[in-house]
């Protein structure tokens, strides 16, 4: 889960993300209207459009999940070293991908600014309510996805405090 | 014949449940323990999937539910009643409402409830609100079965101690106010109240 992004001019790649601060799903907004339809419509003016990269469908989630997962594998048995805690981050110019494993090797992975600091004690922190409010939830099944109100409203949470604490860390 | 004199209660005690099980020797008067909530919680989650195992709907998860809180019910009344009442029990109903409200939820909870209310129009339901709920603390419900509330547990307990202290009532749990527990108390408890009052 990223911090949403400053509004961006459109780019290569780039997709219609929302009309109007009204969500759009490919060539739907929220409420089923056809998006070409909609902007080729002198009446409709004026709009703000907002660009930027299409949402990863939970599909292509799954599969780079998986991916991640086998880098992880091959990072551990390269290891010189036995015992290897495997990937804890991957850095790049624009982003760095934070892993956290847990001791029953469930996978907790924050992706954020290269910058922002304090992603150590997020990746515990989500941990913590995972264990809260997943696995302590009767009508949770393990290895699914989450859909618990609490676990949602608790995470959100723990997202705008690290986000406070900003790029250089809490305090300024 | 053996004979026992006033003041030995205890060893007349010890003589039925010497030997039999470690838990009879040990003293009514408790020291001060808790048990971790996530222990219980992970515990609690258990029981509610064991009981949804079984059953096809939401009215009858309630249910079970409650049964399994209606053993536990019968068994803590007689352990409060002897702690902390010296084995009195309550006659009226507003005293046997208070007792739950505040001792049996300290001792099961560790706080007191938020609010004991009385239906308006009714003098026969009472209700037993609290907005955050121990047992709910980590249950978050779906919302295709929104109506379905764990507290039932509860509920379950709250109406086993009722009906054993002799004031028969049935006890279900509302999303209302955060939870609420309704307390329908059977005509012939109000009527019983009343007829006291008039002496």
């Amino acid at each position: 889960r990223a911090r949403s992004p400053a509004p961006l001019p459109p780019a290569v790649g780039h997709a219609v993300l929302a009309i109007n601060g009204l969500e759009v799903n490919g060539r739907f907004t929220a409420d089923g209207r056809d998006v070409l339809e909609y902007l080729s419509s002198a009446a409709n003016f004026p709009v703000a459009i907002r660009f930027g990269r299409p949402r990863l469908s939970s599909y292509e989630k799954l599969m780079l999940a998986s991916m991640f997962h086998s880098l992880f594998a091959i990072g551990s048995q390269l290891s010189p070293e036995p015992g290897s805690s495997g990937i804890e981050m991957l850095e790049t110019d624009t982003f760095k991908l934070h892993c956290y494993q847990t001791l029953t090797g469930i996978k907790f992975v924050v992706l954020a600014d290269p910058r922002q600091a304090g992603i150590d004690s997020l990746l515990r922190k989500i941990y913590e309510i995972y264990s809260d409010f997943a696995l302590k939830n009767p009508f949770y099944s393990l290895e699914m996805p989450i859909r618990c109100e609490l676990f949602d409203q608790h995470l959100k949470l723990a997202l705008e405090v690290a986000e406070k604490a900003g790029p250089f860390g809490p305090g300024l | 014949m053996h004979t026992k004199t006033m003041g030995s209660t205890s060893t007349m005690d010890a003589r039925f449940t010497r030997g039999k099980s470690a838990i009879l020797e040990r003293s009514l008067t408790r020291p001060k323990t808790d048990v971790s909530l996530s222990a219980f919680s992970l515990l609690f989650s258990e029981i509610v999937q064991y009981c949804q195992n079984r059953v096809y709907s939401v009215s009858e998860l309630q249910n079970k539910l409650s049964e399994l809180g209606q053993q536990v019910g019968a068994r803590i009344l007689d352990v409060l009643v002897m702690r902390e009442k010296n084995g009195k029990r309550e006659t009226k109903v507003i005293n046997i409402l208070l007792f739950i409200k505040v001792t049996v939820w300290k001792a099961l909870f560790g706080k007191e409830a938020d609010k004991l209310e009385q239906a308006n129009d009714d003098d026969k339901t009472y209700y037993i609100i609290e907005k955050e709920p121990l047992i709910n603390t980590y249950i978050s419900v779906p919302k295709e079965n929104s109506t379905l509330n764990c507290a039932s547990f509860t509920a379950g307990i709250v109406e086993a101690m009722l009906t054993c202290s002799g004031f028969p009532a049935k006890v279900t749990a509302h999303w209302h106010k955060g939870t609420t527990l309704m307390i329908k108390f059977d005509e012939s408890v109000i009527a019983r109240d009343k007829a006291l009052d008039g002496r």
